[in-house]
């Protein structure tokens, strides 16, 4: 294993938390901070990776192909359309997760580990022969989850196995998805401090809930390629959290809260 | 003076009852405080190369726990999708 991971798993038990936007986001702002990335979709027979970044018509080849000996994996890549440095290797979604073995995993990232800086695995939820499959290759891991009870919970299963597959601390990075922080502020969602007092572990980042999402969702661009939007600092600053730097977590959420002027300027400048 | 009443009353409501924050961190720390000393997986190999030893570790364990004599406690275990699935039997009589 390399001494600073390059490939990534994003899991986190619950569905829903975000997991495939958060890989789309993070994959887009390391590519655009110049890295060459690939996305890898584990999520067979529920997969979206390619619909959240666009190129669901671009799609030939799948990793359900490169498992078969069809084509290799660097044959099944397809590049992204604005970054021509982001690439991702689709799930198929006629097969299923049962039809691939870890060691299939191992095999396909191996043969792509020296063409690229970083490869973000899109774990499916659960923590059944999908979740095996994601983590097998993987050097470290991000768990995502929201401020709520069964995502927590669900990470802290997480956690605990992927301590079993023996990924270290240094190697599992938690990301709160979805906070809002007014809700957080009022005292009506948990907020940060919880997060990490009950997962007992450093938070890598928060990010805010944001309608900006589902908007570059619908569009097929992931939202941190849109200009000014607020979840990219987050990103951002995740990408240099994991390269070293010390930023403090509250740098996430700097500019959530808009003032009434900006908050007014926003509702013009949409329309 | 009805009015200034209800806002008394209401007020009290208020400061009696937990907040939705207070109250998930509270239900969260039980239920994973619970948790974490159950989890525990231990790959096929490892365990059949050391099964006694193992078997007798979950005994201490569980005897020190509920403050029983090691007789009280039975161990049992089985393999399930590559993992081993250790059953415990106290008999607190």
């Amino acid at each position: 294993m390399a001494d600073k991971p390059k490939v990534f798993v994003v899991t986190s038990g619950k569905g829903g938390v975000g997991k495939t936007t958060f890989t789309s986001n993070l994959g887009c702002t390391l590519a655009k901070m110049g890295e060459r990335v690939c996305l890898l979709d584990a999520d067979i027979g529920l997969k979206n990776l390619d619909v959240v970044l666009g190129l669901e018509n671009r799609i030939i080849y799948t990793s359900f192909d490169v498992v078969n000996g069809t084509v290799s994996a660097k044959e099944a890549l397809v590049k992204h359309k604005q970054l021509k440095n982001l690439y991702l290797l689709a799930a198929s979604q006629v097969a299923t997760k049962e039809m691939m073995a870890p060691e299939d995993m191992k095999r396909m990232v191996q043969e792509i580990y020296d063409d690229f800086d970083y490869i973000l695995i899109d774990s499916p939820a659960g923590i059944e022969r999908g979740f095996r499959n994601s983590v097998a290759p993987a050097e470290a891991a991000f768990i995502v989850t929201t401020p709520e009870i069964p995502a927590i919970s669900d990470a802290d299963r997480v956690i605990g196995l992927l301590e079993n597959y023996g990924f270290t601390e240094d190697r599992m990075f938690i990301v709160l998805n979805k906070f809002k922080a007014n809700m957080a502020k009022r005292g009506d969602m948990l907020d940060k401090n919880d997060v990490e007092k009950a997962l007992a572990m450093r938070l890598i980042g928060v990010i805010p809930d944001s309608e900006e999402v589902i908007i570059a969702t619908n569009k097929g661009i992931p939202a941190v390629l849109e200009d000014g939007v607020v979840i990219g600092k987050s990103f951002e600053n995740i990408v240099r959290r994991i390269k070293g730097e010390e930023i403090p977590i509250d740098d996430d959420l700097k500019g959530v809260s808009k003032g009434f002027i900006s908050s007014l300027l926003s509702m013009f400048k949409k329309r | 003076m009805w009015i200034v009443d209800i806002f008394k009353r209401k007020n009290r409501q208020h400061k009696q009852t937990k907040s939705p924050k207070e109250e998930a961190a509270e239900r969260l720390e039980t239920m994973l405080s619970r948790r974490r000393e159950i989890v525990k997986m231990i790959p096929v190999e490892e365990f059949e190369a050391n099964s006694e030893e193992i078997k007798y570790a979950v005994i201490e364990t569980l005897s020190r726990k509920f403050n029983i004599p090691p007789e009280k406690v039975r161990v049992d275990y089985h393999e399930q999708n590559g993992y081993v699935v250790i059953v415990t039997n106290v008999n607190f009589k």
